[in-house]
């Protein structure tokens, strides 16, 4: 399953099975690269994670972040921060990852035509592959946000975005983390447990999220 | 003093955007082209570098919206 949505969203590309926060930092030292050429060009990135959680900067910033990131740790899910938006995610084998960086003139750059591309991309890929999504937000969802991958009511995939200016180019890393297989509500409990620990007042539903293998047995 | 400005043009009109972290605290030291806040645009996170070298004065806080060209600090 992973394969054919991997070869239906990049047919071309390889996909790296990284571990940990190197292969979180991948994404944005692939951005900086490309920023340095100095032209416009586009590239893609699949690729798979280590079970750990990812977090924002803005809850990096709270006060209470060593102490929950610690424990979430001690629980088996390391905690790494990243630095496009949204709120904290999961990532583990089961889930793929698939990145997008795009650099062009920073007078010529549309951020929201560029997302919206590259949810279409995703929706297409799960088309080819005999599952319909959308876009759209679920409520009770982790990370929600309008530009979510939805299938059957049900959050499949969650979306978000870097913008980062050098010089006289901008460049946009978009990047999805796709639920394949596994259980969502180890996922949910994970996160959950992390925020909680934070200070935030959050309940996620384990019933707004499905996977691309569960998806496919309702196709069935 | 460097005023810091939010940058226009990169989000839509009517789009709400926040400063959703400050990256340094008021009184550090910063240097010319770091990253020192985090503009959040629904889950689209614009950078904002520093365009001066020099201490920071933070003059609007983190989870505060902001408006494209609002000046939200200084670099003395």
């Amino acid at each position: 399953m992973l394969d054919a949505l991997a070869h239906a969203l990049a047919p071309n590309a390889p996909i790296a099975r990284g571990h940990g926060e190197a292969a979180i930092a991948e994404d944005e030292r692939r951005l900086d690269a490309l920023l340095g050429e100095g032209r416009a060009t586009e590239h893609v990135r699949l690729w798979t994670n280590s079970r750990c959680l990812v977090t924002t900067r803005r809850f990096a910033c709270m006060e209470s972040f060593a102490e929950a990131a610690a424990a979430s740790g001690a629980r088996g899910w390391p905690v790494f921060v990243r630095a496009s938006g949204g709120t904290t995610v999961v990532h583990r084998p089961g889930i793929l990852n698939f990145s997008v960086h795009d650099v062009g003139p920073a007078d010529a750059i549309d951020i929201t035509s560029r997302f919206e591309r590259f949810t279409r991309r995703l929706i297409a890929g799960f088309a080819a592959i005999g599952v319909a999504a959308e876009t759209g937000s679920v409520a009770g969802s982790y990370c929600d946000g309008r530009f979510n991958i939805v299938s059957g009511g049900q959050k499949i995939a969650g979306t978000a975005c870097l913008v980062r200016k050098r010089g006289g180019w901008l460049g946009v890393l978009a990047h999805a983390a796709i639920s394949i297989d596994g259980d969502p509500h180890a996922d949910l409990a994970a996160i959950m447990e992390f925020e909680r620990a934070l200070g935030l007042d959050i309940a996620y539903a384990p019933a707004c999220h499905t996977t691309l293998a569960a998806q496919i047995r309702i196709a069935r | 003093m460097t005023d810091i400005t939010v940058p226009a043009g990169l989000w839509n009109d009517g789009d709400e955007a926040a400063i959703s972290a400050w990256l340094y605290a008021d009184g550090d030291a910063v240097s010319e082209g770091s990253v020192i806040a985090e503009i959040m645009v629904e889950k689209s996170s614009f950078e904002l570098t520093a365009p001066a070298s020099g201490i920071l004065h933070i003059a609007v806080a983190a989870e505060t919206p902001v408006t494209a060209g609002e000046i939200v600090g200084h670099i003395g």
